[in-house]
Protein backbone atom coordinates (compact mmCIF):
# COMPACT_ATOMS: atom_id res chain seq x y z
CA UNK A 1 0.00 0.00 0.00
CA UNK A 2 1.17 3.50 -0.86
CA UNK A 3 0.92 6.51 1.44
CA UNK A 4 1.42 10.03 0.19
CA UNK A 5 2.67 13.00 2.16
CA UNK A 6 2.02 16.45 0.72
CA UNK A 7 4.38 19.13 1.99
CA UNK A 8 2.84 22.21 3.56
CA UNK A 9 3.81 24.56 0.72
CA UNK A 10 1.43 22.67 -1.59
CA UNK A 11 -1.58 24.15 0.21
CA UNK A 12 -1.04 27.24 -1.94
CA UNK A 13 -3.80 27.50 -4.55
CA UNK A 14 -1.33 27.64 -7.43
CA UNK A 15 -0.58 23.93 -6.89
CA UNK A 16 -4.23 22.79 -7.00
CA UNK A 17 -4.23 21.93 -10.71
CA UNK A 18 -0.91 20.08 -10.52
CA UNK A 19 -2.11 18.02 -7.54
CA UNK A 20 -5.36 17.16 -9.31
CA UNK A 21 -3.39 15.95 -12.33
CA UNK A 22 -1.10 13.87 -10.12
CA UNK A 23 -4.01 12.29 -8.23
CA UNK A 24 -5.73 11.45 -11.48
CA UNK A 25 -2.54 9.84 -12.83
CA UNK A 26 -2.13 7.80 -9.62
CA UNK A 27 -5.69 6.51 -10.03
CA UNK A 28 -4.98 5.58 -13.67
CA UNK A 29 -1.88 3.65 -12.62
CA UNK A 30 -3.78 1.99 -9.76
CA UNK A 31 -1.30 3.14 -7.12
CA UNK A 32 -3.56 5.55 -5.28
CA UNK A 33 -3.19 5.50 -1.52
CA UNK A 34 -3.94 7.44 1.61
CA UNK A 35 -3.09 11.15 1.48
CA UNK A 36 -1.60 13.12 4.36
CA UNK A 37 -1.18 16.87 4.21
CA UNK A 38 1.46 18.41 6.41
CA UNK A 39 0.37 21.55 8.18
CA UNK A 40 1.98 23.82 10.73
CA UNK A 41 -0.69 23.06 13.32
CA UNK A 42 0.42 19.49 14.03
CA UNK A 43 3.70 18.46 15.61
CA UNK A 44 5.65 17.51 12.53
CA UNK A 45 7.68 14.62 13.96
CA UNK A 46 4.78 12.97 15.79
CA UNK A 47 2.66 13.24 12.68
CA UNK A 48 5.32 11.54 10.55
CA UNK A 49 5.82 8.77 13.11
CA UNK A 50 2.08 8.16 13.08
CA UNK A 51 2.12 7.83 9.30
CA UNK A 52 5.19 5.62 9.27
CA UNK A 53 3.72 3.29 11.92
CA UNK A 54 0.81 2.44 9.64
CA UNK A 55 1.64 -0.49 7.39
CA UNK A 56 2.73 0.73 3.99
CA UNK A 57 4.98 -0.63 1.24
CA UNK A 58 6.00 2.78 0.09
CA UNK A 59 5.89 6.24 1.57
CA UNK A 60 5.78 8.86 -1.16
CA UNK A 61 6.69 12.48 -0.54
CA UNK A 62 5.09 15.07 -2.75
CA UNK A 63 7.26 18.17 -2.51
CA UNK A 64 10.94 19.01 -2.84
CA UNK A 65 14.41 18.45 -1.31
CA UNK A 66 13.33 20.09 1.94
CA UNK A 67 10.45 17.61 2.28
CA UNK A 68 12.92 14.77 1.91
CA UNK A 69 15.23 16.28 4.54
CA UNK A 70 12.31 16.46 7.00
CA UNK A 71 11.28 12.84 6.56
CA UNK A 72 14.63 11.09 6.03
CA UNK A 73 15.27 10.02 9.65
CA UNK A 74 11.88 8.37 10.08
CA UNK A 75 11.88 6.59 6.73
CA UNK A 76 15.32 5.10 7.42
CA UNK A 77 14.54 4.11 11.00
CA UNK A 78 11.27 2.42 9.96
CA UNK A 79 12.91 0.76 6.94
CA UNK A 80 10.22 1.98 4.54
CA UNK A 81 10.70 2.36 0.79
CA UNK A 82 10.69 6.03 -0.16
CA UNK A 83 9.13 7.44 -3.31
CA UNK A 84 9.32 11.02 -4.56
CA UNK A 85 6.93 13.09 -6.66
CA UNK A 86 8.90 16.29 -7.18
CA UNK A 87 7.13 19.61 -7.51
CA UNK A 88 8.86 22.94 -8.12
CA UNK A 89 12.49 23.87 -8.72
CA UNK A 90 14.28 22.79 -5.56
CA UNK A 91 14.49 19.13 -6.52
CA UNK A 92 18.15 18.33 -7.09
CA UNK A 93 17.91 15.02 -5.22
CA UNK A 94 15.03 13.86 -7.40
CA UNK A 95 17.03 14.87 -10.49
CA UNK A 96 19.98 12.82 -9.22
CA UNK A 97 17.66 9.84 -8.75
CA UNK A 98 16.39 10.23 -12.32
CA UNK A 99 12.87 11.16 -11.23
CA UNK A 100 10.95 13.52 -13.49
CA UNK A 101 8.61 16.23 -12.25
CA UNK A 102 4.95 15.94 -11.28
CA UNK A 103 2.79 13.34 -13.07
CA UNK A 104 5.77 11.85 -14.95
CA UNK A 105 7.09 10.81 -11.55
CA UNK A 106 3.96 8.69 -11.04
CA UNK A 107 5.03 6.35 -13.84
CA UNK A 108 8.46 5.92 -12.23
CA UNK A 109 6.71 5.20 -8.94
CA UNK A 110 4.53 2.54 -10.58
CA UNK A 111 7.60 0.88 -12.17
CA UNK A 112 9.04 0.43 -8.64
CA UNK A 113 12.73 0.22 -9.49
CA UNK A 114 14.21 0.28 -5.99
CA UNK A 115 17.84 1.00 -5.12
CA UNK A 116 19.58 0.99 -1.74
CA UNK A 117 21.73 4.04 -1.07
CA UNK A 118 24.42 4.69 1.52
CA UNK A 119 23.68 7.23 4.18
CA UNK A 120 25.83 9.33 6.44
CA UNK A 121 25.16 10.01 10.07
CA UNK A 122 25.94 13.32 11.73
CA UNK A 123 25.19 14.06 15.36
CA UNK A 124 22.73 11.13 15.46
CA UNK A 125 20.84 12.25 12.34
CA UNK A 126 20.98 10.74 8.89
CA UNK A 127 22.11 12.69 5.86
CA UNK A 128 21.90 11.74 2.22
CA UNK A 129 24.11 14.31 0.55
CA UNK A 130 26.62 16.36 2.53
CA UNK A 131 27.99 17.95 5.69
CA UNK A 132 29.81 21.17 4.81
CA UNK A 133 31.93 23.74 6.67
CA UNK A 134 33.14 27.05 5.28
CA UNK A 135 36.48 28.81 5.54
CA UNK A 136 40.01 28.24 6.79
CA UNK A 137 41.00 27.02 10.25
CA UNK A 138 38.64 24.04 10.10
CA UNK A 139 40.01 20.84 11.58
CA UNK A 140 38.69 17.36 10.74
CA UNK A 141 39.96 14.24 12.49
CA UNK A 142 39.63 11.34 10.05
CA UNK A 143 39.41 7.65 11.02
CA UNK A 144 41.05 8.63 14.35
CA UNK A 145 44.42 8.59 12.58
CA UNK A 146 45.09 11.90 10.92
CA UNK A 147 43.82 15.44 11.03
CA UNK A 148 42.99 17.63 8.06
CA UNK A 149 43.34 21.37 8.55
CA UNK A 150 42.09 23.88 6.02
CA UNK A 151 44.47 26.62 4.87
CA UNK A 152 44.21 30.04 3.26
CA UNK A 153 42.40 30.06 -0.09
CA UNK A 154 39.83 27.45 0.80
CA UNK A 155 36.14 28.16 0.29
CA UNK A 156 34.64 25.14 1.95
CA UNK A 157 35.34 21.57 2.93
CA UNK A 158 32.75 18.85 3.26
CA UNK A 159 32.04 15.21 3.83
CA UNK A 160 29.85 13.89 1.01
CA UNK A 161 27.84 10.79 0.34
CA UNK A 162 26.80 12.23 -2.99
CA UNK A 163 27.26 15.64 -4.55
CA UNK A 164 24.43 17.22 -6.49
CA UNK A 165 26.34 19.96 -8.27
CA UNK A 166 27.31 19.84 -11.95
CA UNK A 167 30.25 17.65 -12.91
CA UNK A 168 31.13 16.88 -9.29
CA UNK A 169 28.30 14.37 -9.06
CA UNK A 170 30.14 12.06 -11.46
CA UNK A 171 32.90 11.30 -8.96
CA UNK A 172 30.56 10.15 -6.19
CA UNK A 173 28.97 6.77 -5.84
CA UNK A 174 26.29 6.57 -3.14
CA UNK A 175 26.57 2.77 -3.16
CA UNK A 176 30.32 2.36 -2.51
CA UNK A 177 29.97 2.19 1.29
CA UNK A 178 32.36 5.12 1.65
CA UNK A 179 32.06 8.83 2.29
CA UNK A 180 34.21 11.35 0.44
CA UNK A 181 35.98 14.29 1.98
CA UNK A 182 36.21 17.06 -0.60
CA UNK A 183 37.51 20.64 -0.50
CA UNK A 184 36.78 23.58 -2.79
CA UNK A 185 39.11 26.56 -3.37
CA UNK A 186 38.01 30.18 -3.56
CA UNK A 187 39.80 31.01 -6.77
CA UNK A 188 37.79 28.69 -9.02
CA UNK A 189 35.32 30.52 -11.27
CA UNK A 190 32.92 27.63 -11.06
CA UNK A 191 33.97 25.29 -8.30
CA UNK A 192 31.79 22.47 -9.47
CA UNK A 193 32.77 22.60 -13.10
CA UNK A 194 35.55 20.06 -13.02
CA UNK A 195 36.24 16.56 -14.22
CA UNK A 196 38.05 14.05 -12.05
CA UNK A 197 41.18 14.11 -14.19
CA UNK A 198 41.46 17.88 -13.69
CA UNK A 199 40.67 17.77 -10.03
CA UNK A 200 43.30 19.39 -7.85
CA UNK A 201 41.12 19.68 -4.79
CA UNK A 202 41.26 17.37 -1.84
CA UNK A 203 39.50 14.06 -2.33
CA UNK A 204 39.85 11.42 0.38
CA UNK A 205 37.64 8.39 0.98
CA UNK A 206 36.72 7.99 4.63
CA UNK A 207 34.28 6.11 6.84
CA UNK A 208 34.39 8.17 9.97
CA UNK A 209 35.43 11.69 10.97
CA UNK A 210 35.03 14.32 13.64
CA UNK A 211 34.63 17.95 12.66
CA UNK A 212 36.22 19.97 15.44
CA UNK A 213 35.39 23.47 16.61
CA UNK A 214 37.59 26.39 15.72
CA UNK A 215 37.58 30.09 16.44
CA UNK A 216 36.12 30.81 12.99
CA UNK A 217 33.61 28.00 12.55
CA UNK A 218 31.12 26.75 15.10
CA UNK A 219 28.56 25.00 12.92
CA UNK A 220 28.16 22.68 9.92
CA UNK A 221 25.51 22.68 7.19
CA UNK A 222 23.81 19.31 6.68
CA UNK A 223 22.22 18.48 3.29
CA UNK A 224 22.22 22.19 2.51
CA UNK A 225 19.49 22.97 5.02
CA UNK A 226 20.09 21.89 8.64
CA UNK A 227 22.67 23.55 10.88
CA UNK A 228 24.46 21.58 13.61
CA UNK A 229 26.96 22.92 16.14
CA UNK A 230 30.55 21.62 16.21
CA UNK A 231 32.27 19.47 17.40
CA UNK A 232 30.30 16.80 15.61
CA UNK A 233 30.89 13.16 14.66
CA UNK A 234 30.26 12.11 11.06
CA UNK A 235 30.23 8.51 9.89
CA UNK A 236 28.84 6.11 7.32
CA UNK A 237 25.51 4.84 8.64
CA UNK A 238 24.85 1.14 8.99
CA UNK A 239 21.33 1.55 7.61
CA UNK A 240 20.56 2.27 3.96
CA UNK A 241 17.88 4.26 2.24
CA UNK A 242 15.54 2.27 0.01
CA UNK A 243 14.32 4.58 -2.70
CA UNK A 244 12.36 4.31 -5.95
CA UNK A 245 14.57 5.59 -8.78
CA UNK A 246 14.19 6.37 -12.46
CA UNK A 247 16.13 5.12 -15.47
CA UNK A 248 17.99 8.42 -15.76
CA UNK A 249 19.62 8.19 -12.32
CA UNK A 250 23.17 9.51 -12.10
CA UNK A 251 24.85 6.64 -10.27
CA UNK B 1 52.92 5.62 -13.37
CA UNK B 2 49.20 5.48 -12.89
CA UNK B 3 46.50 6.85 -15.13
CA UNK B 4 44.73 9.83 -13.61
CA UNK B 5 41.38 8.05 -13.57
CA UNK B 6 42.79 5.60 -11.02
CA UNK B 7 43.65 8.29 -8.47
CA UNK B 8 41.87 7.56 -5.24
CA UNK B 9 43.25 10.22 -2.94
CA UNK B 10 44.15 13.84 -3.53
CA UNK B 11 45.55 16.13 -0.85
CA UNK B 12 44.76 19.55 -2.28
CA UNK B 13 46.75 22.77 -2.02
CA UNK B 14 44.39 24.29 0.54
CA UNK B 15 44.74 21.59 3.21
CA UNK B 16 47.36 20.24 5.59
CA UNK B 17 47.30 16.62 6.74
CA UNK B 18 48.80 15.83 10.13
CA UNK B 19 49.24 12.29 11.44
CA UNK B 20 49.49 8.77 10.07
CA UNK B 21 48.01 8.80 6.56
CA UNK B 22 47.66 5.43 4.84
CA UNK B 23 46.34 5.14 1.28
CA UNK B 24 45.42 1.96 -0.58
CA UNK B 25 45.42 3.33 -4.12
CA UNK B 26 47.20 6.16 -5.86
CA UNK B 27 47.85 9.35 -3.92
CA UNK B 28 48.44 12.87 -5.23
CA UNK B 29 49.82 15.52 -2.87
CA UNK B 30 49.45 19.18 -3.82
CA UNK B 31 49.26 20.52 -0.26
CA UNK B 32 51.08 19.83 3.00
CA UNK B 33 51.63 16.59 4.90
CA UNK B 34 53.22 16.17 8.32
CA UNK B 35 53.71 12.84 10.09
CA UNK B 36 53.72 9.64 8.07
CA UNK B 37 52.54 8.95 4.55
CA UNK B 38 52.28 5.50 3.01
CA UNK B 39 50.43 3.92 0.12
CA UNK B 40 50.40 0.58 -1.65
CA UNK B 41 49.83 2.47 -4.90
CA UNK B 42 51.67 5.27 -6.66
CA UNK B 43 52.54 8.65 -5.20
CA UNK B 44 52.74 11.98 -7.01
CA UNK B 45 54.00 15.05 -5.16
CA UNK B 46 53.25 18.39 -6.86
CA UNK B 47 55.65 21.29 -7.29
CA UNK B 48 54.13 23.36 -4.50
CA UNK B 49 53.60 20.49 -2.10
CA UNK B 50 55.51 20.25 1.17
CA UNK B 51 55.89 16.93 2.97
CA UNK B 52 57.56 16.60 6.35
CA UNK B 53 57.13 12.89 6.86
CA UNK B 54 58.54 9.43 6.28
CA UNK B 55 57.05 8.25 3.00
CA UNK B 56 56.59 4.85 1.37
CA UNK B 57 54.97 3.97 -1.96
CA UNK B 58 55.14 1.55 -4.87
CA UNK B 59 56.22 4.17 -7.43
CA UNK B 60 56.72 7.90 -6.88
CA UNK B 61 57.18 11.14 -8.79
CA UNK B 62 58.44 13.98 -6.64
CA UNK B 63 58.27 17.58 -7.88
CA UNK B 64 57.94 19.35 -4.53
CA UNK B 65 59.67 19.44 -1.15
CA UNK B 66 60.14 16.33 0.97
CA UNK B 67 61.83 16.29 4.37
CA UNK B 68 61.98 12.71 5.62
CA UNK B 69 62.98 9.24 4.52
CA UNK B 70 61.56 7.99 1.24
CA UNK B 71 61.11 4.29 0.52
CA UNK B 72 59.91 3.36 -2.97
CA UNK B 73 59.38 -0.26 -3.95
CA UNK B 74 59.89 0.17 -7.68
CA UNK B 75 60.55 3.42 -9.56
CA UNK B 76 61.31 6.86 -8.15
CA UNK B 77 61.42 9.95 -10.34
CA UNK B 78 62.73 13.27 -9.09
CA UNK B 79 61.83 16.17 -11.36
CA UNK B 80 63.90 19.35 -11.75
CA UNK B 81 61.95 21.11 -8.98
CA UNK B 82 62.27 18.29 -6.41
CA UNK B 83 63.95 19.01 -3.07
CA UNK B 84 64.49 15.91 -0.93
CA UNK B 85 66.19 15.97 2.48
CA UNK B 86 66.39 12.44 3.84
CA UNK B 87 67.41 8.91 2.95
CA UNK B 88 66.12 7.42 -0.29
CA UNK B 89 65.52 3.75 -1.07
CA UNK B 90 64.35 2.64 -4.53
CA UNK B 91 64.81 -0.01 -7.20
CA UNK B 92 65.08 2.39 -10.10
CA UNK B 93 65.86 6.10 -9.80
CA UNK B 94 65.49 8.90 -12.35
CA UNK B 95 66.85 12.32 -11.43
CA UNK B 96 66.24 15.40 -13.58
CA UNK B 97 68.74 18.24 -13.85
CA UNK B 98 68.18 20.69 -11.02
CA UNK B 99 66.72 18.22 -8.52
CA UNK B 100 68.20 18.56 -5.03
CA UNK B 101 68.96 15.53 -2.86
CA UNK B 102 70.54 15.45 0.59
CA UNK B 103 70.81 12.05 2.25
CA UNK B 104 71.84 8.46 1.75
CA UNK B 105 70.76 6.54 -1.30
CA UNK B 106 70.11 2.79 -1.51
CA UNK B 107 68.99 1.32 -4.78
CA UNK B 108 68.79 -1.73 -6.98
CA UNK B 109 69.40 -4.29 -4.28
CA UNK B 110 66.71 -3.25 -1.81
CA UNK B 111 64.63 -6.39 -2.34
CA UNK B 112 67.67 -8.66 -1.98
CA UNK B 113 68.68 -6.93 1.25
CA UNK B 114 65.14 -7.40 2.58
CA UNK B 115 65.20 -11.09 1.65
CA UNK B 116 68.56 -11.54 3.38
CA UNK B 117 67.23 -9.81 6.48
CA UNK B 118 64.17 -12.09 6.48
CA UNK B 119 66.45 -15.16 6.09
CA UNK B 120 68.61 -14.04 9.00
CA UNK B 121 65.55 -13.47 11.16
CA UNK B 122 64.26 -17.00 10.38
CA UNK B 123 67.70 -18.49 11.10
CA UNK B 124 67.82 -16.69 14.44
CA UNK B 125 64.37 -18.03 15.35
CA UNK B 126 65.40 -21.59 14.38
Amino acid sequence: MYQYIYDGFLSDQKYDKILTRIESKLTDLDIKGRLHKLTVQRSFENYLKEIADKKSDCLVIVGNDDTLAKILNIVVEKNIVLGIIPIGNKNRLADFMGIHREEKACEILAARKIEELDLGKVGGQYFLSSVEVEGEGVSILCNNKYEIKTLKGIQKIGIYNLCLEGQAQNIFNPQDEMLELLSFSKNKKNIFNFKKKELKETLIKIKQAKILSSSKTTSVLVDGSKIIKTPVDVCLAEKKLKIVVGKGRKF
Amino acid sequence: MSKEKDIETIIGSTVKVEGDFKGQGDVVVEGQVQGKLSTKGNLSVGENAKITADVSARNAIIAGELIGNLKVKDTLELTSTARVTGDIEAQILTVATGAKMNGNLKMGETKEIEKEKEKKEFEEID
